[in-house]
């Protein structure tokens, strides 16, 4: 059930509202049957996949927090994540790497054929099996309780709003809130369907519309150079961002409807980039948190020195590019990434120095034009892995950046799509960026709650209008969801 | 007081404010967008006016019933009281599988039961046969819950067939042209010109969809359980309908007992079955699959002939 399908209009009120009338003891029996539900609809047969990692990882919680020696208890944790890296590995990675150990073996034998597991990728597979790995992990640390509640344990895995795409949720933020110890709160629900109706327009009027020219460009690499691989690449840097946090305040405000709150994923201008820290602590923040917390620190014990650090966290980047998905590009994208915050951390303040020296000190407009020159355009190539369908595709396209015609630029827009698609996509992104910068990073529901009546009505007419007429067809799935 | 108590009284006393900015809402947003929406669609898709009113006779399969059976001719030739509809459609998986059956079944019951109904349902190898590489994510038309209802807003709201942002389709112009496809409130899909694509390509594509897999077992029981479904409306005709000779070479090497097969089942399950494949040679074709709109009135002529020599329809019960 997609969440921009009419579908899920007509699930989400349903569900609300029997939540609201079920006695509160019983409220999590609800969400879990409506979250079952909600991913069946997908693909019956999954649900064994959420079933088996939700049990396995309830006992080894369990079994952790309950056993007599250290022995036991890494033995446990090392049990829940064999098996969710097993999932992941079976169903994402085995494909991948078996035709890649199958080149190798042509060397040696030309007709040997790769071994194909004919199975589709469960959606959300990613997400809730780093949230129970995160869970198991925090506590055989001693981070977390372990739940004894199967109920209440089963829907944290599987909780509707966030299951196929995130945010990545800790245990120690989300569980303690299917008790539902609190009441139906109007305000609530409205801050909720605002966050929807933003969410709607993102993905709808901006993120399918740019997907045209960016699809038109990467599905046809060698017909296009210069100016339009750069538009098609910055285009698709903002797609990204408008589908995926578009899901993330879908999620959010489905979740806010129901009392729960989950965690910002994107801050609201990510997408101006003047520093790769910077940056990274701004998109997708729960993915990078996860390997910040379960990769990078423990690659990085007390007392290691600098080099190590760099490459602590060149490897956290790669291995989040992995998790995207099994393809040379990601790792790539994940690797340059981590290259790039690393080499920042290196020389920001050496970097800092010089530039003060010829009058480019932070703070200045100037500087920080030509910061975002940089790292802005940095980022644009790099996103070039992360879109290509191989390393082969991606090497064509950022060789054919070198080709500029200036006066022909107009022609880089039209040959590839519509003038008005063009217009209306750069036109609704003008507009989100505004109101981006309006929010000054409050959340839309506060920052509305302080304006006047008619201005909170002029941005609900203004935004249904818009996702009405102006909006793609309803069909494309969210990025997110094939990872 | 219980937790529920409390909130039972917050969402009443909540109510009446939600229902007038819903209200408010509908009247200005969702109202004027549906109407505009119902008119468009109508102009341009041709499969929205069989989702917009009831029909007593039906005629039901994929894109060669659509585009060959014409309504009008059998209402006329026949003299059937009531609506009758062509609700087949183009790039089903196949109308016999579960949830199109289910479709069917939903449209008819909303017309009422022991009506002397008129049901031809179309039946060849293609529509039979399991293809797991066809297209997996045909038009969502099974879910639609609102089969019978104009404006229906299940339509619309799905965005079915639409493929451009909905103020595009607004403001297009009507083609000036004559289009190859035109649509008929009956759900006839005439096709006024021959395709362009080579017979050749198209017969080697067809070859290839329907392998030597044979008819889906699961298929036919579902075509029987419709059968037997629509035997409370009315009667029920499985046809063959009539394809160019190459195409009909194609489907009698595939499947050479396909003839037995379907009489075998229609004698079964209470229906009556007519073979048109080899009648090819007397119609005009818009490819070897397809019937120009000439072709098609001729042929919904002959057939309805030949059902009036078979006292179809009969008497209602």
């Amino acid at each position: 059930m997609l969440f921009t399908s009419l579908d899920y209009y007509l699930f989400l009120p349903i569900v609300a509202l029997v939540f609201f009338l079920t006695p509160v003891r019983f409220r999590w029996a609800w969400l879990l049957v409506a979250s079952y539900y909600f991913y069946m609809d997908w693909h019956p047969w999954y649900i064994w996949l959420i079933v088996g990692s939700t049990l396995i990882d309830y006992t080894a919680a369990l079994q952790i927090e309950g056993a007599a020696n250290k022995q036991r208890k890494k033995a446990w944790l090392w049990l829940s994540i064999v098996a969710n890296l097993g999932l992941l590995f079976t169903f994402k990675y085995f494909n991948f790497l078996s035709g890649e150990a199958a080149k190798v073996a042509r060397l040696f034998q030309p007709e040997f054929e790769a071994y194909h597991l004919d199975v589709l990728l469960p959606v959300g597979i990613s997400f809730y099996t780093f949230q129970t790995m995160a869970y198991t992990i925090d506590v055989y640390k001693g981070f977390a309780k372990a739940e004894r509640h199967l109920g209440r344990y089963a829907l944290y895995v599987s909780f509707f709003p966030q299951l196929v795409a995130g945010p990545i949720e800790r245990s120690r933020d989300l569980l303690s809130q299917f008790h539902f110890n609190y009441h139906f709160d109007y305000h609530r629900i409205v801050g909720g369907l605002q966050l929807i109706l933003w969410g709607l327009f993102k993905k709808l009027v901006i993120a399918d519309r740019l997907a045209l020219f960016v699809d038109e460009v990467y599905g046809h690499p060698a017909q296009y150079e210069g100016f339009t691989v750069w538009l098609a690449s910055v285009f698709f840097l903002f797609q990204i961002f408008c589908d995926f946090s578009a899901y993330t305040d879908i999620a959010i405000g489905s979740a806010r409807i129901l009392g729960v709150r989950l965690s910002q994923n994107f801050e609201n201008r990510v997408y101006v980039i003047t520093s790769f820290n910077k940056f990274w602590r701004g998109w997708h923040i729960t993915l990078t948190n996860w390997f910040r917390d379960y990769v990078f620190f423990q690659l990085t014990p007390m007392g290691r020195g600098m080099a190590w650090i760099i490459v602590a966290t060149v490897i956290s980047f790669t291995l989040n590019g992995i998790w995207h998905g099994a393809e040379w590009t990601f790792l790539i994208w994940g690797g340059l990434n981590g290259l790039f915050v690393a080499l920042e951390s290196l020389l920001s303040k050496p970097a800092d120095k010089w530039l003060s020296r010829i009058g480019l000190s932070r703070g200045k407009p100037l500087r920080w034009l030509v910061d975002f020159a940089l790292f802005f355009n940095v980022a644009v190539i790099s996103i070039i892995f992360f879109r290509a369908v191989d390393v082969q595709t991606a090497f064509t396209l950022i060789s054919q950046l070198r080709f500029w015609e200036p006066i022909q630029l107009h022609l880089s827009i039209t040959d590839v799509i519509d003038i008005w698609e063009f217009a209306i996509g750069v036109g609704a992104l003008l507009v989100m960026d505004g109101f981006h910068w309006l929010l000054r990073g409050q959340r839309i529901d506060v920052f509305l709650s302080q304006q006047g009546w008619w201005v909170r009505w002029v941005f609900y007419l203004f935004l249904l209008h818009a996702v009405l007429y102006l909006g793609m067809p309803p069909d494309r799935e969210f990025i997110y969801f094939d990872f | 007081m219980t937790e529920t108590g409390t909130d039972q009284r917050s969402i009443k006393a909540k109510l009446p404010e939600l229902a007038l900015k819903g209200s408010l809402i509908l009247l200005v947003v969702f109202l004027p967008y549906l109407y505009l929406r119902h008119y468009d669609t109508m102009r341009f898709d041709l499969d929205y006016s069989k989702f917009t009113h009831k029909a007593e006779h039906l005629i039901l399969g994929v894109s060669r019933a659509k585009v060959g059976l014409v309504p009008e001719v059998l209402k006329e030739e026949l003299q059937l009281d009531g609506e009758v509809l062509n609700f087949a459609f183009t790039g089903l998986v196949s109308p016999y599988e579960e949830r199109y059956v289910k479709l069917a079944m939903r449209k008819v019951k909303k017309a009422g039961k022991n009506q002397s109904g008129l049901f031809i349902l179309s039946v060849n190898p293609g529509n039979l046969t399991k293809n797991t590489k066809k297209n997996r994510n045909p038009p969502p038309i099974y879910k639609l819950f609102l089969v019978n209802v104009s404006p229906n807003p299940d339509y619309l709201f799905r965005n079915i067939n639409r493929t451009e942002p909905f103020l595009f389709s607004l403001l297009a112009a009507p083609p000036e042209e004559t289009p190859m496809f035109v649509a008929h409130t009956d759900g006839w899909g005439e096709r006024t010109r021959s395709s362009a694509i080579p017979d050749e390509e198209i017969y080697k594509k067809y070859s290839a969809s329907i392998g030597d897999r044979g008819l889906s077992r699961e298929y036919l029981e579902n075509l029987c359980r419709l059968t037997r479904y629509l035997k409370d409306y009315g009667e029920i005709v499985l046809i063959r309908m009539p394809v160019k000779s190459g195409m009909a070479k194609i489907e009698d090497e595939s499947v050479p007992d396909f003839n037995q097969q379907l009489s075998e089942l229609a004698a079964s399950c209470g229906a009556v079955y007519l073979n048109y494949l080899d009648s090819g040679g007397a119609y005009e074709f818009s490819d070897p699959h397809h019937l120009l709109n000439t072709g098609a009135r001729s042929f919904t002529l002959k057939l309805s002939e030949e059902l009036k020599t078979l006292g179809i329809p009969g008497e209602a019960d």
